[in-house]
């Protein structure tokens, strides 16, 4: 799937070609755009030769999605409020937070499965929303907002779980990532979905091209008569909405509530998000490259395992993979 | 109503529930799996001190038990006790010291302690003569620290390879996860390889989960071995929460692969009591604290030095859990009232009731 978040008409001037950086191979597109599809096969060429009948496999592609479902469903919320050129850094902690209240409403208050998770993620947009006011209606920076209240959140998950191990948890709830519907994992099908129908309104919907004005000027959008208040409100709410579900996953897939379970979310979908730029139009984040940068990064941790080289290898490729994407972008932005 | 009582409304209907859900959970019994209680004791005659201690990570099912022990010990001298948590931040480590330093704390415990991270507080600590233990977990070795009572990682690696050694025999393929940067985990990442040629282990390159990954990561690492290695034979789990994070990867992939790793934590014990792991534990968790409080007591009352290392009379004890040992649901290997007895008895001995 490879979902834009701009359904707005291009109406700059196309670039010129220009050297390395603007070289096009078709109209609208220029050879950087296919950088991260390019290596992402070639990773998984390398690896599936490298370790044959063990890397590509079924097994290891359902283990490897399923490892990261979490990840992939921030993706979607995240890559709107990127959309808007805002930031989500409480995501993760309200990933934790719904994780604890699902696992404690199991355990401390008996809760049936199907109820812990209602009340899991609700609190994922209800959080969501309160970012949506500190930024939309109150303009608070969203950098700093959402760093203060993930800190707030952090604090209340705390005073729900801290110091708590959750013993007794149904295994009714750890069941929710493991039901399967023809050989794949129910949630993968959800987050499919989700993730289908966030893209999908993020390209065509007429909420995805404000969130497209509103990423390239606020104020332009505003005079153009977009609410952008109540567009924020949106975009942080699904953000948190997403964080919710992730959430119920982390804790589900792990089988009981361990301390801070989204903070590794964090970065990864961060990381994730920005390679996602590659496959745009130009610096647009979108909901198909940034599933296929988290897969391309989870590829590459999995890969290094396998073959049993030393795990610092992964994070040293992530970061040079990441870091090449993006430099290669500025250069094309510089030449447009 | 104007918008800006609206929009105190709608923040006050945001919050409410999550205060609520707090305020709830305070008001609820403690959790299932916490830590047992100490056997009854009277107060023990004792000079009046107040007891800082420093948490790495407090929230670790094993940090939690050693934060029992400490406290039951203290609690039993009538100690006021100050506790921190720096929940895994380096920068809130050196503060939550700092601060403990500030308070001018009789003795600073510290629990599952980096010492390179706040190596300037340790120094400040000394030169304020504020005695430092480490306790429940071992910390990377520095001068500034008076002592260190924990359990050694190195003795429960040792026999934990014994037991692999029986289990699995002769080049058995074995996947180690770890996490970087812990001086235990270090000691028994060690142990291992010292020893895989004496029972000739085919071991796997190992795999360190990062830190802010640590549970996840090590799931994933797991995942990925099963999926690479159809014939493993087993998992080589250096962190007390190993069996609980491999247990959802050998879920997925529907595979029954042993989990050889460390401390009965209750989480744990959990995979122990179904057969899927099999851990090397040590009464000392618990007993540090004890020993700590001990040590400390003949220093306050007897002007005694604090022996650096574990007295040989309090030995700690090593052993294997597996399922035909391990313990019913809810108890302990090392329940805290058959450890906190013998000191309450011989603090009374020595010391007097108050």
């Amino acid at each position: 799937m490879t979902v834009e978040s701009d359904a707005r008409p291009e109406t700059r001037p196309a670039p010129k070609t220009r050297g390395f950086a603007g070289t096009r191979l078709s109209s609208g597109q220029s050879w950087e755009r296919w950088i991260l599809p390019g290596v992402f096969v070639l990773t998984v060429a390398f690896f599936t030769i490298a370790r044959p009948g063990a890397f590509l496999t079924v097994d290891n592609g359902r283990s490897l999605l399923q490892q990261n479902a979490p990840l992939l469903i921030v993706l979607g919320g995240l890559c709107v409020v990127l959309a808007m050129r805002e930031f989500d850094l409480s995501f993760a902690s309200i990933a934790g937070a719904s994780g604890a209240l699902t696992v404690q409403s199991l355990v401390l208050f008996n809760a049936t499965v199907w109820s812990a998770v209602f009340y899991g993620v609700v609190l994922g947009p209800l959080l969501g929303a309160l970012n949506g006011v500190l930024v939309g209606y109150l303009r608070v920076p969203s950098f700093i907002g959402t760093l203060a209240t993930g800190s707030i959140i952090q604090g209340i998950m705390q005073a729900i779980a801290y110091q708590t191990v959750f013993e007794g948890i149904p295994n009714e709830y750890m069941d929710l990532t493991l039901a399967r519907f023809l050989g794949v994992p129910i949630n993968l099908i959800v987050i499919g979905l989700v993730l289908l129908v966030i893209g999908a309104v993020l390209r065509y919907s007429v909420f995805g091209r404000q969130a497209a004005a509103i990423g390239d000027n606020p104020d332009a959008a505003r005079i153009a008569g977009v609410n952008v208040r109540r567009a924020k409100l949106i975009g942080f709410t699904i953000s948190g909405a997403c964080a919710g579900v992730a959430g119920v996953l982390l804790t589900s897939t792990a089988g009981q509530y361990y301390p801070d379970p989204g903070a590794a979310l964090l970065l990864a979908a961060y990381a994730a998000a920005f390679l996602s730029l590659s496959l745009g139009r130009g610096w647009r984040f979108n909901v198909g490259g940034a599933l296929l940068g988290a897969v391309f990064l989870a590829c590459v941790t999995t890969g290094v395992t396998m073959l049993n080289y030393p795990s610092w290898l992964s994070q040293f490729l992530q970061g040079l993979v990441l870091l090449t994407a993006v430099y290669l972008l500025t250069r094309r932005q510089v030449a447009k | 109503m104007s918008r800006t009582r609206k929009l105190r409304l709608v923040a006050v209907a945001l919050v409410a529930p999550l205060l609520l859900t707090a305020c709830t959970r305070a008001a609820e019994p403690t959790t299932p799996a916490a830590v047992d209680a100490p056997v009854a004791a009277n107060k023990i005659k004792a000079p009046a001190k107040t007891l800082g201690i420093w948490q790495s990570q407090g929230d670790g099912e094993g940090q939690v038990e050693t934060l029992a022990g400490i406290k039951a010990a203290a609690d039993a001298l009538g100690w006021k006790v100050v506790v921190t948590d720096s929940n895994g931040d380096q920068q809130a480590m050196q503060s939550t010291m700092q601060s403990l330093i500030s308070q001018k704390v009789d003795a600073i415990l510290t629990v599952f302690v980096a010492s390179g991270l706040i190596a300037a507080q340790l120094g400040q600590a000394k030169a304020a003569g504020i005695p430092v233990l480490s306790v429940g977990y071992q910390g990377t070795p520095n001068e500034n620290i008076t002592a260190e009572y924990a359990p050694d990682q190195a003795e429960e690696a040792k026999l934990l390879l014994e037991r692999m050694g029986q289990d699995l025999g002769e080049g058995a393929k074995i996947a180690p996860i770890a996490v970087q940067g812990y001086y235990g985990i270090d000691q028994v990442m060690a142990a291992l390889d010292a020893q895989k040629a004496q029972y000739k282990f085919d071991v796997l390159q190992t795999a360190n989960a990062p830190v802010a990954d640590i549970f996840n990561g090590q799931t994933k690492a797991a995942s990925s071995f099963l999926n690479a290695n159809p014939d493993l034979d087993a998992f080589y789990a250096a962190l007390d929460i190993g069996p609980q994070a491999i247990a959802p990867a050998l879920k997925q992939t529907s595979r029954e692969v042993p989990i050889y790793s460390f401390g009965a934590i209750s989480s744990a014990l959990e995979s122990v009591r179904n057969g899927q792991a099999i851990v090397a534990t040590s009464d000392g968790t618990v007993k540090a604290g004890f020993l700590a409080v001990d040590a400390l007591l003949a220093l306050w009352v007897n002007n005694t030095p604090i022996p650096t290392t574990i007295p040989a009379e309090h030995a700690l004890t090593y052993q294997i859990v597996d399922k035909t040992n391990a313990p019913a649901k809810g108890a302990s290997v090392y329940p805290l009232a058959d450890i906190s007895k013998p000191f309450f008895d011989s603090w009374t001995t020595k010391y007097g009731a108050a």
